[in-house]
This record gives structure tokens, sequence and C-alpha cells, in this order.
């Protein structure tokens, strides 16, 4: 039945043609994983592939086998001759006897897994099902599922490396065993079959289950490695790609370079990727043409070097494609002389025909003297010469190239003579073209040369059809193809121009015409429809292209930065200085360009960023940026000193909570119903110690609303805060509670050591006493007053719902507050109380201090002040106007620095003044808090920066921007963009500064704003008029919303997908192409990323799921120099194609 | 690329920050746990090939952004989810809470009949814990759906938990796939009976 399937010789090339693809799959992924797994599908494909081919013309009848379409029983039959065949026919029957649900003649695609395989249990009763179904299923193409039990002798065979054997014995027998016409008894294909097994026979396959097991898919690295092996013989890769053309070399060095490194490190696979080496023909792509010993003259050698000649034809090209024999011959050599092999990937040749306008042929006068071709591509490069060994091997090459030009080129004139049934051979004079007629004619010893030109019929009619719009066609290429667009495309359109002008080429084909006026007269008119078809699609599509440009030209600047020259290096330490005079900075222009192409030298960076996010700016001198930074560095310490007030609260309340839940869990009230929970803790609250912090964290419990009365009480109470100790004021049932922040004024200096939850009772009482006394100071002092004065309240406390300010008179706080007091000491330190000591005496002068919208502020400014003068003997009350004064002025003075410390290594709320503060504005701080911390904790802590310490500096300069954004809010990815700038400047302001700037451009990105979408959409229209093969592969999968994967590169400026050293020289080229090239470099960095992979992504025709997951498992595995590069010179490709309009 | 498996099963993990979504996701995926995890940003998706009753069946597990603000990003893939893990932090009181703002997104995004579950992770902590397994086991019975405790760094109950999602969502595939192309001529097999997965009949609509 297979036969009826089966057409001659055609049908034996698919089945070969598909042996050898699942050949290549195979012994791609034995180099790519370093093994085999028995299971893995592409063993199951191969076998089906090999099972496909025996079976074909096998002469059933003839051997009694009419029953089974499988081959197993051929297996048995030679097994009396074959010596390997009787081996694995043993193997086979064993497995089957060890399986009573087997009928052993049954089939080799019966479902029987190896022993090792474990088995459903439930399999057996489908396994009889399926293997009488499936002998009506052609046996080369039977169903997936299961598949890893089928061709079980096949497999076996291959396992045990025996199969190359078998074949060959069948093939040597064929005879006996197939029709005449069949693949086997083919004396070309039958070899071929077997040699092609060789490679799978020689691999070793393992049963072992790996973590790669798991996988289905092939890893990202698999592809790229697949990817390099595939194109390794192209030196420059890329030829084949038409979208991008123009920058592809720069590309390509460096890729091949990577290329090559892996080739030494899998060199070990030798016989495996000497196989792949020499399967020339792949899966996409016909093999027109294959010569060996063809001498290249590559470029820098001396000695023209014999290689392979080969000529491939794919879908829509054709490509000429040399390999140095070094390269051919496998891997056998030491490695010292593989490290030599990596030369020769340079010189070998992949040329595409579409790039070729010329063909010269050198032939000298001798007849058959081989020859020589040389190509010329359009931008008139000549590719190097290549030299035919005698034999007439040129010519065969010619007409292999005009067959596979065809029907949508040729070559012009036409290899065949009008004259001559006989091939070209002869070289009938009437061929020859007439570049230089005079030398052709006159002397006859000179070498006989020739030249073509290959001429695409599609491109001839374009070109007919826009030679009178020429202008218009120039710059609209047909194949959106950037580089056609604007450099070479209308250098390829003079061109042709030039070559129609100067060679009368169409002369002879016009003869020819002549000759057949009359089909001539019939084709006109459908030709000339043809064109005007032609031209208007065109018209249409430049209209199209020129909308999009319009939209696109916002991304790019008009002008356009003369590229480096070779000799510079970026911003160096010279450069640096030579644009630094006298520490100001004058040369924007040549700063950023600098910057744009070559990147800041590491030790720089901390001083020309600033610069660069704007946070210096230009021309500024050193004093001024001094000024600039301490300014800065206030600002951030006043800020920061606010936030910290509020995060012991909150970290208080955390805590407190953490302890609610325990407890509650731990007396055994953990059925969910909070309400009762609650009740009990009521109960117990205010009488218990232990009991309190139940009492208060319920409360504090952000869905409580119980107390809506007593809140309302409390917040009139608001309006005359208290300063000191702490309070927990209770009212009532204690159900709602205002806690006071401590204020470590109170605190004695004997109190600091007890730092822990439990005070004694005199301490508690001395406290309370002192508290009281306080309290009513306060309270007085501030009745008079304003809130402001509240400054003094210190910062930690418990949460309550509604409100979190000092409240309620002394009286009522004297019942709770020490109990919590303790507790908000524990992260106190000595010193902070006692210079806080001084705090709660402080006039209300100081209320010129900015307020925040909570009721009362924190002003950091008194606390150094308060610092300072802690050390100052001194009467609290008697002190306080000075305290003031000083605190002003320690604004900007030198206090700085003493506060400095102490704030930045640790978030201890003693250095901040405590606030009343809205419960709201505590909820919603708080919960940022918890969030940074979380994330913060698990922020590249794999980089040695992070590894241990710093942690608290990142946590304090996104706190800081969280509090000064509260409606913006955390929002992850904000850690990822300060890391890189804290590890720059290991300076928490100057981060901070700098963050702020970055913040401006990157805020957009995050939900919260619009950028992301729009980023997509201007993604989608860079790939429509860059790249229109990735356009349509990404078309048909979705429209620009599902452009996910670059969710994260744009979020975070990329900083997940590359290592730290590239992140640094990707953002400043980022920073700088703002005031350089683009606004939007960030997307060229996208395109740029995409376009490395773009062979990868096109090959597997990977869907967005696919396409996330690749470049998530390519993060930090970039060529990050190499992407740069890209990404600006397709900067530099839109900018042009925009200039052509 | 050949089709290696039976079904292909998305499951989408979701769950407030932190409560250890990417880290149940390396635990399954590759039997690894790694402490210096980074928050996830946008999405990611891992992909592990199980076999349950015979079948082949390809997980294809997203890992979402736990921070509310993404959820624009992540809802675009509930879409396409066949389950969702609903994941809390038995240490973190405030992410069970949040479970139920979770199970609003879903019925607001996912598809009405995606399967569900909700985990409770991080159980190796349980000196720390806020959230008992009573409460836990309560608030699934509420929303009808399986409920374990699973500890990704201890690697319990990871794996269970992901064959019992997969195979809820097997035997619900499998049942409405009978139920649409009841099989031909097999009357002696009826839906009851093919509960067990592996009947050829299921094969056989499959195919």
């Amino acid at each position: 039945m297979v036969q009826t399937t089966a057409d001659g010789n055609e049908y034996k090339e698919r089945l070969i043609a598909s042996v050898k693809k699942e050949v290549k799959q195979l012994m791609e992924e034995a180099v790519t994983k370093k093994y085999v797994h028995e299971e893995s599908s592409s063993v199951t494909s191969l076998c089906a592939a090999i099972e496909a081919c025996l079976s074909q013309g096998l002469r059933r009848r003839a051997l009694g086998l009419f029953k089974t379409s499988s081959t197993t029983a051929l297996l048995h039959k030679i097994a009396k001759t074959c010596a390997e065949a009787e081996h694995i026919s043993k193997m086979v029957q064993d497995i089957e006897a060890s399986d009573p649900n087997k009928r052993s003649s049954s089939s080799s695609d019966s479902f029987n897994r190896p022993p090792m395989l474990k088995k459903g249990s439930s399999s057996s009763m489908s396994t009889t099902v399926n293997a009488t179904a499936s002998t009506s299923v052609s046996a080369s193409n039977s169903s997936m599922s299961l598949a890893s039990m089928k061709y079980l002798w096949i497999r076996l065979a291959l396992y045990e490396k025996r199969l190359t054997k078998i074949i060959e014995y069948l093939v040597a027998n064929a005879t006996s065993y197939y029709d005449r016409d069949s693949l086997v008894a083919d004396a070309d294909y039958g070899s071929i079959l077997s040699s092609l097994l060789v490679g799978p026979c020689a691999l070793e396959f393992t049963r072992a289950k790996t973590a790669d097991h798991y996988w289905t898919d092939p890893h990202a690295d698999e592809l790229v490695q697949r990817h390099r092996i595939s194109s390794c013989r192209r030196s420059s890769s890329t030829c084949s790609r038409p979208p991008i053309i123009n920058f592809k070399r720069s590309l390509n060095t460096s890729s091949d370079e990577a290329s090559s490194c892996s080739f030494k490190s899998i060199a070990s696979a030798s016989v495996a990727k000497d196989y792949v080496e020499s399967l020339h023909q792949n899966a996409k792509a016909t093999l027109l043409y294959g010569k060996n010993n063809v001498h290249v003259l590559p470029k820098d050698v001396v000695e023209p070097m014999p290689g392979y000649l080969s000529l491939h034809q794919h879908i829509q090209t054709l490509t000429i494609k040399w390999t140095p024999n070094q390269l051919m011959n496998g891997y056998n050599e030491t490695e010292d002389e593989d490290i030599d092999k990596d030369a020769f990937w340079a010189y070998a040749l992949n040329i595409n025909v579409d790039d070729i306008v010329y063909v010269h042929c050198h032939q000298s006068r001798g007849e058959d003297s081989g020859g020589t071709v040389i190509l010329v591509g359009q931008d008139g490069v000549q590719r190097p010469p290549i030299h035919f060994p005698e034999g007439g091997h040129m010519q065969q090459f010619l007409s292999c190239l005009e067959t596979g030009l065809l029907p949508h080129g040729q070559l012009d004139p036409p290899l065949w003579s009008q004259r001559g049934i006989g091939k070209m051979f002869l070289w009938p004079r009437s061929m020859r073209r007439r570049i230089l007629p005079s030398v052709m004619e006159s002397v006859d010893e000179t070498p006989i040369d020739y030249v073509f030109r290959i001429v695409s019929k599609s491109r001839h009619e374009e070109f007919a059809a826009t030679h009178s719009i020429l202008d218009f066609v120039r710059s609209t290429p047909r194949r959106a193809q950037l580089s056609s667009c604007s450099t070479t495309g209308s250098s390829d359109c003079s061109n042709k121009s030039l070559s129609i002008d100067q060679y009368p080429l169409e002369s002879p084909l016009l003869q020819q015409h002549a000759q057949n006026t009359s089909i001539e007269m019939v084709c006109s008119t459908m030709r000339r429809q043809i064109i005007s078809r032609a031209f208007y699609g065109w018209l249409a599509y430049c209209r199209h292209l020129s909308t999009v440009r319009t939209h696109l030209s916002g991304l790019v600047h008009g002008r356009i930065t003369p590229e480096m020259k070779a000799d510079e290096e970026g911003l160096t330490k010279e450069r640096w200085e030579l644009l630094n005079v006298d520490g100001v900075m004058h040369n924007q222009t040549e700063f950023y360009r600098l910057v744009y192409f070559g990147g800041v030298e590491p030790e720089l960076r901390k001083q020309v960023w600033p610069y660069l996010l704007g946070h210096y700016a230009f021309g500024s001198t050193l004093e001024d940026r001094q000024k600039q930074d301490e300014t800065c560095k206030h600002y951030y310490e006043t800020t920061m000193s606010e936030w910290l007030a509020v995060d012991a609260i909150v970290q208080q309340r955390e805590k407190e909570k953490t302890a609610r839940a325990v407890a509650k869990l731990s007396s055994g009230s953990n059925s969910g119903n909070e309400r009762t929970v609650r009740a009990a803790d009521l109960e117990a609250g205010g009488e218990l110690e232990n009991e309190v912090f139940e009492d208060i964290s319920d409360i504090s419990d952000p869905g409580d609303l119980e107390s809506d009365d007593e809140q309302g009480q409390q917040q009139k109470e608001q309006e005359q805060p208290l300063a000191p100790k702490a309070a927990l004021v209770g009212t009532g049932s204690g159900s709602h509670l205002s806690v006071k922040p401590i204020p470590r004024a109170m605190k004695t200096s004997t109190d600091s050591g007890h730092v822990d939850e439990g005070l004694d009772d005199l301490d508690e009482e001395e406290e309370q006493q002192k508290e009281q006394q306080q309290d009513q100071q306060q309270t007085s002092a501030v009745n008079t007053s304003k809130p402001l004065d509240e400054k003094c309240v210190p910062s930690s406390s418990t949460s309550p719902t509604s409100s979190y300010e000092t409240v309620g008179g002394a009286t009522q706080m004297a019942d709770t507050r020490s109990v919590l007091s303790p507790e908000y000491l524990s992260a106190d330190d000595l010193q902070a109380q006692l210079l806080l000591d001084e705090e709660p005496q402080e006039p209300p002068e100081e209320a010129s201090k900015p307020l925040q919208a909570a009721v009362i502020i924190t002003n950091a400014s008194v606390d150094i002040a308060n610092w300072q003068q802690g050390s100052k003997p001194g009467g609290s009350n008697g002190q306080m106007s000075p305290l003031t004064e000083q605190a002003v002025e320690g604004a900007s003075g030198g206090t700085l620095d003493s506060l400095q410390q102490p704030k930045s290594s640790c978030a201890s709320p003693a250095s901040s003044n405590g606030g009343v503060y809205s419960s709201e504005l505590l909820e919603q701080f708080g919960l940022n808090l918890h969030r940074i911390e979380k994330d913060v904790q698990r922020c590249d802590r794999n980089y040695w920066y992070f590894a241990n310490e710093n942690l608290d500096k990142l946590r304090n300069v996104i706190s800081t921007y969280v509090w000064e954004h509260l409606d913006v809010g955390y929002m992850q990815g904000m850690c990822d963009l300060v890391a890189p700038l804290l590890v720059i400047f290991d300076d928490e302001s100057l981060s901070y500064s700098c963050f702020c700037k970055l913040m401006e451009r990157m805020i957009e990105n995050f939900p919260s704003g619009g950028a992301m979408d729009m980023h997509f959409a201007n993604m989608r229209s860079l790939i429509q008029i860059l790249d229109s093969e990735m356009y349509d592969l990404m078309d048909s999968n979705g429209d620009y919303t599902h452009f996910y994967f670059c969710y994260r590169w744009f979020l975070l400026d990329f900083k997940r997908e590359l290592v730290y050293d590239d992140v640094f020289s990707t953002w400043e080229v980022i920073w700088a192409a703002k005031n350089m090239a683009s606004g939007h470099f960030v997307l060229f960095l996208a395109l740029a990323l995409l376009e490395t992979y773009r062979d990868i992504i096109l090959s597997n025709s990977m869907d967005f799921t696919d396409v996330i997951k690749f470049f998530n498992e390519m993060a930090e595995r970039h060529n990050a120099q190499a992407v740069l590069q890209l990404a600006r010179s397709l900067v530099l490709q839109l900018q042009l194609i925009i200039e052509n309009k | 690329m050949a089709k290696t498996y039976d079904y292909l099963f998305k499951l989408l993990l979701i769950g407030d920050s932190g409560v250890g979504k990417t880290c149940i996701l390396f635990r399954f995926s590759e039997d690894a746990f790694n402490t210096t995890f980074i928050s996830t940003i946008g999405i990611d998706f891992k992909i592990r090939t199980i076999e349950l009753d015979g079948k082949k069946i390809k997980l294809q597990i997203w890992d979402t952004a736990g921070q509310e603000r993404f959820r624009t990003i992540t809802t675009a893939y509930y879409r396409g989810a066949m389950g969702i893990m609903l994941v809390y932090d038995i240490t973190q009181e405030k992410s069970f809470e949040n479970i139920k703002n979770w199970i609003r997104n879903i019925e607001e995004n996912a598809s009405a009949d995606v399967e569900k579950m909700l985990l409770g992770n991080k159980c190796e902590l349980n000196d720390k814990r806020q959230v008992s397994k009573e409460r836990g086991e309560q608030l699934a019975i509420e929303y009808g759906i399986k409920f374990m405790e699973t500890s990704a760094k201890a690697s319990i109950n990871v794996e269970e938990a992901f064959l019992t999602l997969a195979s809820d969502i097997k035997a619900k595939t499998e049942k409405r796939m009978e139920a649409n192309n009841p099989p031909k001529g097999s009357h002696q097999l009826k839906l009851t009976e093919s509960r067990k997965p592996d009947s050829w009949l299921s094969r056989c609509s499959l195919l």
C-alpha cells in the first residue's frame, strides 16, 4: 500500500530526504545536549523515516509477509543469514515474549515499549487496539502518541549500533527481498541510506531521566547552538538574511567568534559533528550543485584554497556556499589545529544569488582547462574568485545556477545557445558576451571571458514599470528592507540603469523575440497587465510605507551623527579630561557622541552618569555641583527622616500583627473567626501585659472598623497632640487605640538597657510619671501653639486603624503605654535616646517647617539639631530656643554629616521625629514598605554588591522615592532600576537624585503610565518596515498587544536581560542616545535583540509564547556590544529612510 | 517540532508578591530551590511534561508578577489558562486574605470552568505560621476547590499539587470531549466508566 503513493524516484527522493532530515535533527540534539535520550522524539521520528524507507518496495508476497506492514518480519527473516540481524531479532523476541499481549509477528510499530520504560497500567488494552489499528496507518506517518514504543527493532538496532550493518546487509541482498525499483535496491539510494545512519549509530543513547528530560521543548541555549551548527558554514551568515544587510557584517563577525568558541566546546562530539558537517543538504534547502576541491582565493590569503562548493535552493533564494576543505574534513585533528580552524570560518563563502548581478567567467583557450568564476554583487564588490577544476565543472555549475534561477530569474544571455542543442560546453561564439569586443575578437589566445548578468524577472518588471517613476520607487524597495531603501537602494537602481545603458544586453534577446513575434504579441498584453498591476500594488505598498515612516519619524532624530572613527574608544579618561576644562563641562555634543558610540570607561561612570541623567547641568562649575549635591543630600536626608518615622510605626505594627497571628494560632482559636478572638483579646487587654499585643494588633488590623464612634472621639483629641512616651491610649473598650509614638526623649539613659519587651514595673512607673509630666508640659505647649510642635513626637508606635497620632490626655495614657514602651525601644540606640531627650521641650517656634498632608510632620532638621545638642549639658527647658535655631542652621550645615551615617546604615527610628499620620497614609506607606522590603531582599543577591550589604541603601533610596511619590507607590521593578545606580555611585543621595531623573522617563512604562502599549505599537511598526519576514510571522500570531516578550525589556531598560557590566554600558548608551540619535533608543535595542536571534525565531516559527520563553531563557546571555552596535545601526537605517523621503 | 504530548495544559500561578510562586514553579520544573530568587517582572513560563495514566501531558505553567499593579498584564494570560494555582504564604496573613481578591480577579477574567487550587506555601516555616491549615482548608471548601500546603523549599506537595490539578483538568477535558463526540458504536462504554482516563475511547476522540 505504500506503493500507492510511490511515484518512482520522486518518492524515493522524499523518503531519503526525510531520513536525512531526521538524522540531522538527531545529530544536532546529540551535539547540543551531549547525549540523546532513548525516548527522544527525534529518535522516534528517525525510526519512522527508516521504517518508511525499508517498507518501500518490500516484496511482502515473496516473503510471506502479506499480513503486516512492518519490517519486523523482514528482520526475523534475515536473522538467519545476518549476524547483526539475528542479535536484534533475538532481543525483539525477548521483549515481546516478556509481554504476553504481543503477537511477535505483529509489528514493529506495535506499542511495545522497551522494557526499561515504565508502562501505564491500563495501556495494554490500548496497545492491542492500536496495534491492529496501526496496520492501516501508513508506516511513515503514524500517530505520535506513544510513539516511543514503536519501531522496536529499528530502535533497538540503533541503540545497539547495529542498524547500519543490517541496512547494508539488506542493500547488498536487496534482490531477494525487494522489488527492483525499490529504494533499498537502488544502487544510489540504498548506499545513501546505510551511510546516512552511520552517524546516529555512533551515538550513545541514554535512558537516564535527567532534568533535561523534563523538557520537551528545546531550551534557548539549545536553539542557539543548533542555529550555530546549521549556519556554521556561513562566514557571513547574514548574507542569507535579506532584510537588513548593511549592518550585518559587524554583527556577524562577533557571532562568528561566538560560534567558533562553541565549536571548540563541542568538538569532543567529533563523530556527530563531523556528520552534521558533511550533510550539506538541509531540510529547508535543496542541494542543486556540489563540487569538492574547488579553489577559492579568499581575501588575505595568498594561495587559493580547495574547498567544497555548493549551490542551495531555498524557497525564495539561491545560495552559493563554499567551505574550505579544512572545515569539511571533520575533527580528527588535534586541538591545536582546531584553533587554527577557526580562522577558516572567516574564509567560507555564503553568497546570496539575489545579491549578485554579474557572473564573470574566465577560461583559458585550452578546451578543458577548468575555469574561474567571479561573482560581482549589486554593490559592485567582487566576491573571491572561484577556480573550478578541469572537466567542465564551471559549465555544470553555471547550468545548475541557471536552473536554480528559474522560474523567477535567468542568466542573461541564456546559457543554452539558441543554435545548439548542445550545452554551452563549447561556448559557441555567438554566446560570448562582448564586454570588450576588441579584445575578444582580435586576440584569439587571450582567455575566453564571458559575463552573465543575473536577471531576476520580477526585478526586471519592476524596473521597467518604475523606470518612469524612478525617483519614487527608488526610496520604496519591494521588500521593505531598510537597507535597500536607504543605502543600497538607490545605488542599486542606478547600477541597473547603467547596465542597461552600457550593455545592449537585450539585443540578442530581442532578436530572439522577433523570431517569436506571434507569441510575443500574445504575451505583450498580458505583460502590460501584469506590469500595471504590479505597479499599482507597488504604489499602494509605497503609500503604506510612507505612512509608517511618518509615524516612525518621531522615533529618531533627523540629524544624523557621523559614526566614530575606528580609533575612537568612547569616553576614555583622557577625553574626559579634555572635555572637562577646569571642572566645567561644555562640549555637550561631543560628550554625548562619545558615550553613544563608545560608552564610558568604567572608572568614570560615577562622574559621568550624573551628567547623562541630567542631574548635573552642562557648564556647571565644580562648586555648583558640590552645592547641588549638598542640597540633594539634605533633601534626601530630610525626606528620609520623615518616612523613617512612619517606617518605625509600620514595623511595630507588623510585629504585633505577627504576634497576634501567632498567638491566635497557639491559643487554638484558629477557626478563622476573628470576632471571637477579638472578644477574647479585648477582655484580656489592659489587664495582662502580654495580651496587650494581641489587643493592639487586633485593633490595628486594617479590617477593623468597629469602633467608629471612638474614632471620632479620638480624632477630636488629635487636635491636641501629645508628645511623649508612647502612649497607647485605649479608650473605653480598648478596641481602638491611638498609639503614641514613643519619644525616646522620655527615656532615661538607663532605660536604654531595656531593649526588650519586658520592662519591669518600676521602670514603667517611673516612666509613667515622667510621661505625665512631659505630657502636661507638652500639652500646654502645644495647646498654645500649633501642631507643628509634634516634630518632637517620636517615631515608633503601633498603628491603630483610624489614626496614628498622639491622642488623649496624659491620664489615659498612663494605663497602657508602659506596656508598649519597651517594644518601641527595641530598635533604639542609646545615643538617639539621649539626644532625643531634648525634643519634647522644644518650643512652638519650630512651626515654620514644612508640613506633610498628615496632621503632623516630622522634621529632620530638628532632629539633627538635637543630636548635636544632645551632647551638651543643659537644662532641657532652657535650651529650647537655641536648639531650634541650631536645627534650622543645621539643615544645610555640617550637622548633616553626623547624621548621615546612622541613617544610611540602619533604619533606626531613633533618628527621626515622630508625627501624627493619617491612618490611610500609614496604611498605604506601610504596604509599600512591605513590598519594598520583599523585593529588596531578593534583588540581585547574586551580585557581589548586594550579596550581604548595601541592601539597606537600596531600601532607603526606594523608600524615599516612594515616600515622595506615594500616589505612584512602589512598583515591582523599581528595585532593579535603582540597583545599578547604587552600584555605580555607592551613594544614597546621589543615587536617589539620579533615580528620580531616570524615573521621569521610566515611570511611564509602569502600569500606571501608557508608554508600554506605545512601545509595543512602535515595535510592531519598526518590525514591519525593517524586517518584513519577521513581521509576517508575528502578524500571523497575533497583534502587537501580544508583544509581552519585550515587556521586561522596556520596563527595566534591559536590566534583567544583561549582566551588570553590560547593563551599565547599555544604560549610558540609552541615555546618550536621547540627545544623539533617538529618544526611543530602547525600541531599537529591542529590535536589535530580536534581529540577533531572528533566524532562530523564524526557523522555529516561534509564536509569542515561544519567544517569551526563548528570551527569558536567554536573559543575561546576550552579547551586549553586538546588540548595541546593531541597535545603533538600526537607528541609522531608520534615519536614512526618513531622510530619503 | 514534533508533537510529543497528548495534552497541553496551560496553568497559571497567581498570588501576592513574595509568596513563592516562582519557587514553586522552579521546584516543579527543575526540582531545585534557590534562595536568591528575584521578583518576577512581567511574565514567564516553564514547561514540564508529566505522565498521567499513560498520557503525556505538557504543562505550560505561567508565572506572573504578584503585585496587583501588574494585573493588566497577567490578566491577559488568564483567558487561555485551564488551571490556576492560587498561592498564599502561610507566614503572611495578608497574602491569605488577598486570596479572595485573586479569586474575584479570576472570576472576572478567566473562563468560568477553569480549575482552581489553593496552595499555602512555605509550610516548612511552621514557627512563623500565621495562617492555620484549617483556615486554608475552610477557604478552599468555601470556594469548592482543592487545597494543599506546600513547601517549595522542602519540596513538600509541590509535585502532588500540580499532578492533582493536571489530573482534574484532564478528567474534565476528557469528559467534555466525550460528551462532544460520543464514540461510535461503542455503547457499552459510558461516560462514567471512562472516568478511567486511559480508555482507548478517549484516545480515539483525541487523535
